[in-house]
């Protein structure tokens, strides 16, 4: 009996050390004494915010300033040629200045200048200084550092695909580092930005006339099959635009080096308003069509016109000397009263 | 029988012994998974605050439907908005996003000092977007930090809700930069400003 006695509380012991044997594991691997997930919001939303940084900078903060850059540097170039032409009492288009679109665009953009002049319009607005404030932005608001490769006149292609439209690509390259220098993002790209051409002057209307007529580029909402005599009426009051798919217009970068070669994707044409060259004491009635691109560029022979000239009388009544072409008699749906050159036999 | 009898004791022992271990195991396994049972309110104000900017960034007027902010919304041509703005409507620019149009109001608000764009406009706006988005239990602010005038305006609510902040153990900022065309006719932009909205849990 005492033996079993004995053996009874060796087995209690035992019990007590196994219960304190456990309780002591669990004091070990107690998990409130090291937080893991403590800081883990606070990283991931840091992290998170820079990455969505670096991908707004490639797909939407260089595209706005390219886009707002660009605007201003065809403004600019605008100005540009105006205020040269005015200054000569001569025609000034890019080309006479010894410039094209594309280099003249790329260095207005890029360094705000024209052939080394600088721009006033451009003052702080170059694409490299709108590319500085966003990289100051983002350093005050996300602690990086954002290192762009040099902008240059070499790394911009301008084009236009649609008529209403001028294309910019500019490539680069950049890199953005976090402040403690944890992590880094190096991206290499095209940015790629759409400008329209709507609200710019004509740099046409305006070089031809001296700087005397302006004409702000605004497209018709008419389409091709829906001109009509009204239609036509109001689309010469409001100086508007009409892009026509088997046109023979020039494309609105085209204007500004006064080259009126058709362009099939791109052309744009309005139709000269005799009214406004009255009233700028310019001669409003010429022997040529009154398509913008034809008017100033044929050479005036009625005996033996580049293209048949006619009179619609119910235009006529309101435009007095406005005289259309056989093919953009077609175009805007009109029929001819009468041929005026060459004078019919 | 005497021999039946310190058997059937033994047993007795047994069965207290594997009870006791049991509930030495049951206590240990319950200790072991509270310890790793965590409330997460860091986690929610984490997703809250990004969500709240994403809708803001990612999203455009016409996206919202709402009748009093939408793109024609009720608002924008109510008395408050034609007093601020020399008595005519606001019509909201549809190729902006939610945050570009704040910007734009605390643009408006710097080009012609007029601070009820963002007192009244921009503030309205917020609220009105954010109302049904945010439970009761979260904080919100609105900032908008103006590097190039050295300013940060908070846009929602009206003042900082510092004491609210101060008893927060966890305030999850969430940043985007704002920066767009301002006059497309002219290419002017606004911004770039730090806009950033402060979640926690109150």
């Amino acid at each position: 009996m005492p033996k079993k006695v004995r053996m009874n509380k060796k087995g209690m012991f035992l019990t007590f050390i196994s219960i304190a044997i456990i309780a002591g594991i669990i004091l070990i691997f107690n998990p409130t004494s090291v937080d893991l997930k403590k800081d883990v919001s606070s990283i991931k939303s840091r992290v998170s915010n820079v990455n969505d940084y670096v991908f707004d900078l490639e797909n939407v903060y260089l595209e706005r300033a390219l886009q707002a850059s660009g605007r201003r540097a065809i403004i600019s170039l605008i100005d540009y040629m105006e205020a040269e032409t005015e200054a000569a009492n001569g025609e000034r288009f890019l080309l006479d200045l010894g410039l094209n679109f594309e280099s003249a665009f790329s260095e207005a953009l890029v360094e705000g200048s024209v052939n080394g002049e600088p721009l006033g319009l451009m003052s702080g607005q170059t694409f490299p200084e709108l590319v500085d404030d966003i990289t100051t932005a983002a350093r005050s608001a996300f602690n990086v550092d954002t290192q762009f490769s040099v902008l240059d006149v070499n790394d911009v292609t301008v084009y236009q695909s649609s008529p209403w439209f001028v294309n910019v690509d500019f490539q680069v390259s950049f890199m953005v580092t976090t402040a403690e220098g944890t992590a880094s993002w190096q991206r290499s790209a095209v940015i790629t930005t759409e400008i329209s051409i709507e609200n710019f002057e004509d740099p046409y209307y305006l070089v031809k006339t001296l700087g005397k007529y302006s004409n702000k580029i605004r497209k018709s909402g008419v389409g091709f099959n829906e001109w009509d005599v009204n239609k036509v009426k109001d689309f010469i009051t409001d100086g508007a635009y009409t892009h026509f798919q088997d046109g023979q217009a020039p494309s609105f970068i085209s204007r500004f080096v006064n080259d009126v070669t058709p362009s099939a994707c791109c052309g744009i044409e309005s139709l000269v308003n005799p009214n406004t060259l009255a009233s700028l004491g310019l001669a409003s009635d010429k022997d040529a069509s009154y398509s913008d691109y034809l008017f100033w560029s044929t050479v005036e022979d009625c005996g033996n016109p580049l293209f048949s000239l006619y009179k619609v009388n119910s235009i006529d009544a309101d435009f007095p000397n406005l005289k259309f072409d056989l093919g953009h008699l077609s175009k805007y749906k009109l029929t001819a009263d009468e041929q005026l050159c060459p004078p019919p036999t | 029988m005497k021999k039946s009898m310190l058997l059937n004791k033994k047993s007795y022992f047994f069965l207290i012994d594997s009870m006791l271990a049991l509930g030495v195991l049951a206590i240990g396994a319950f200790i072991i998974f509270t310890f790793y049972v965590q409330q997460p309110p860091s986690a929610s104000a984490d997703i809250l605050s990004e969500d709240i900017m994403g809708i803001f960034a990612n999203s455009r007027i016409s996206d919202v439907n709402n009748p009093e902010i939408g793109l024609a919304g009720t608002y924008w041509s109510s008395n408050p908005v034609k007093t601020c703005n020399n008595n005519q409507p606001i019509i909201p620019d549809t190729e902006s996003s939610l945050l570009q149009q704040v910007a734009i109001f605390y643009e408006l608000q710097e080009k012609y000092s007029k601070p009820c764009y963002v007192g009244v406009i921009a503030r309205t706006f917020v609220e009105k977007l954010t109302q049904n988005i945010l439970p009761a239990q979260y904080g919100f602010e609105f900032w908008i930090h103006d590097g190039i005038r050295s300013n940060d305006v908070i846009i929602y609510p009206a003042s900082e809700q510092v004491s609210s902040k101060a008893l927060s153990k966890v305030l999850i900022p969430s940043k985007k930069i704002a920066y767009g065309i301002l006059d497309q006719e002219t290419g002017q932009v606004f911004g770039p400003y730090a806009a950033e909205v402060l979640v926690w849990r109150q």
